[in-house]
């Protein structure tokens, strides 16, 4: 991979995307020489998880484009802080989390909230949500009455399959609290699951 | 039974977490050996593992690329205007740019008509408007409603008039308050 900036690589040198032969680490250590393709790998590599995480979140089409794209503009401004001990998802989770975090008290307030309830109920969604089953459906829909500190660790522990540690480092929380968070989320998913659609349902 | 249920309610709280293997070594053994011998423990875990599945089923590694074509764009942009690049041939045209960077035009145009206000107001309140603001018209009702103000602009007056700082417009601006 030619050391570069971070521009369109010129033609018949683009990077893979694909290509697996690069820990992230690696690419990291490429971004921090200055290697704009390596970053460009990241993104390419990371966006989607990024994103629908961040959806999952704040449950807003545009505001998850637009925190998945700062949290990778942070990434690169801010790649000397990245700890190479620590896995570079787990610091991609931490930005998003916390830009989705944010975007979510910002939007708080009644204005807020409606806007929230009309992207759950009207918004088409992400393009793709059109391609969700109507399980999919069903389990956005209910996703979205649980409580924004509980879906966070709900969305990372059981839609996104960290582990339990990594999900208490992202949130800088101890894994006691990541626990009773987890449980009392899943409660309050099962309830209104329940509630909606009975307990026989799906 | 007794002891059965007593045992539900110990375990009862733990299934979630002993399905997700969240439990210590410990815990999960006493949930385990529990499980083995109650049925309505054991579909409780049932119910938890299908709630794990239904929330997994919206994971970002079964969902399907929700890129935009402008999204790398949007960060290039973003990256090159920090000063670490200065490749402006690199750049894509506006209307391929990311959302992120559409508002701004915006944002510097309320900025800009903010200042200019701002400017406006200073300009007027220092060159003229000041002395002549707490006139009081010939009527002695004041005009304008309580958001004149009223209480600090009159110690100004004779320091503007006297200095002669403004003295040619004063008489307009009162002319005015009192329409």
């Amino acid at each position: 991979m030619e050391i570069g900036p971070v521009g369109d690589p010129p033609r018949g040198k683009r990077p893979c995307f694909g290509d697996k032969s690069l820990a992230d680490g690696d690419l990291v250590l490429r971004v921090r020489a200055g290697d704009g393709d390596a970053f460009r790998v990241l993104v390419e590599r990371h966006t989607n998880k990024a994103y629908w995480t961040a959806y999952n979140v704040v449950r807003s089409h545009e505001d998850a484009q637009d925190i998945a794209q700062e949290a990778f503009i942070r990434v690169y401004r801010f790649i000397d802080r990245y700890d190479n001990r620590q896995r570079f998802s787990t610091w991609l989770y931490q930005i998003v989390v916390n830009l989705a975090i944010d975007n979510l008290r910002r939007r708080k307030g009644a204005a807020a909230l409606e806007r929230v309830a009309e992207a759950v109920s009207n918004e088409a969604g992400p393009v793709a949500r059109a391609e969700l089953s109507e399980q999919q459906e069903r389990v956005w829909e209910v996703l979205g009455s649980v409580p924004d500190q509980y879906r966070v660790i709900l969305v990372l522990r059981d839609i996104e399959g960290l582990p339990s540690q990594e999900v208490a480092d992202v949130l800088n929380v101890n894994h006691a609290t990541v626990r009773w968070r987890l449980h009392r989320g899943r409660a309050l998913f099962k309830a209104a699951w329940e509630a909606r659609f009975g307990s026989s349902a799906g | 039974m007794n002891d059965r249920a007593a045992g539900c309610r110990d375990v009862r709280d733990l299934i979630d977490l002993f399905v997700s293997d969240d439990l210590e070594p410990w815990e999960a053994d006493a949930v385990r050996l529990h499980m083995g011998r109650c049925e309505a423990c054991r579909a409780e875990a049932d119910a938890c593992r299908r709630q794990r599945e239904r929330l997994a089923s919206l994971s970002s590694s079964q969902a399907p690329s929700q890129v935009p074509p402008f999204f790398w764009q949007g960060i290039q942009r973003e990256i090159l205007i920090g000063g670490r690049e200065a490749a402006e041939t690199a750049n894509p045209a506006p209307a391929a740019r990311g959302r992120r960077f559409r508002l701004r035009p915006i944002v510097y145009a309320l900025a800009a008509l903010v200042l200019a206000a701002v400017t406006v107001v200073a300009a007027a309140a220092f060159f003229g408007g000041g002395p002549a603001l707490p006139a009081v018209p010939r009527d002695g009702i004041v005009h304008g409603g309580a958001d004149q103000p009223d209480a600090t602009i009159p110690q100004e007056v004779p320091f503007f008039s006297e200095g002669g700082l403004a003295p040619a417009g004063a008489p307009e601006i009162e002319q005015e308050i009192e329409l």
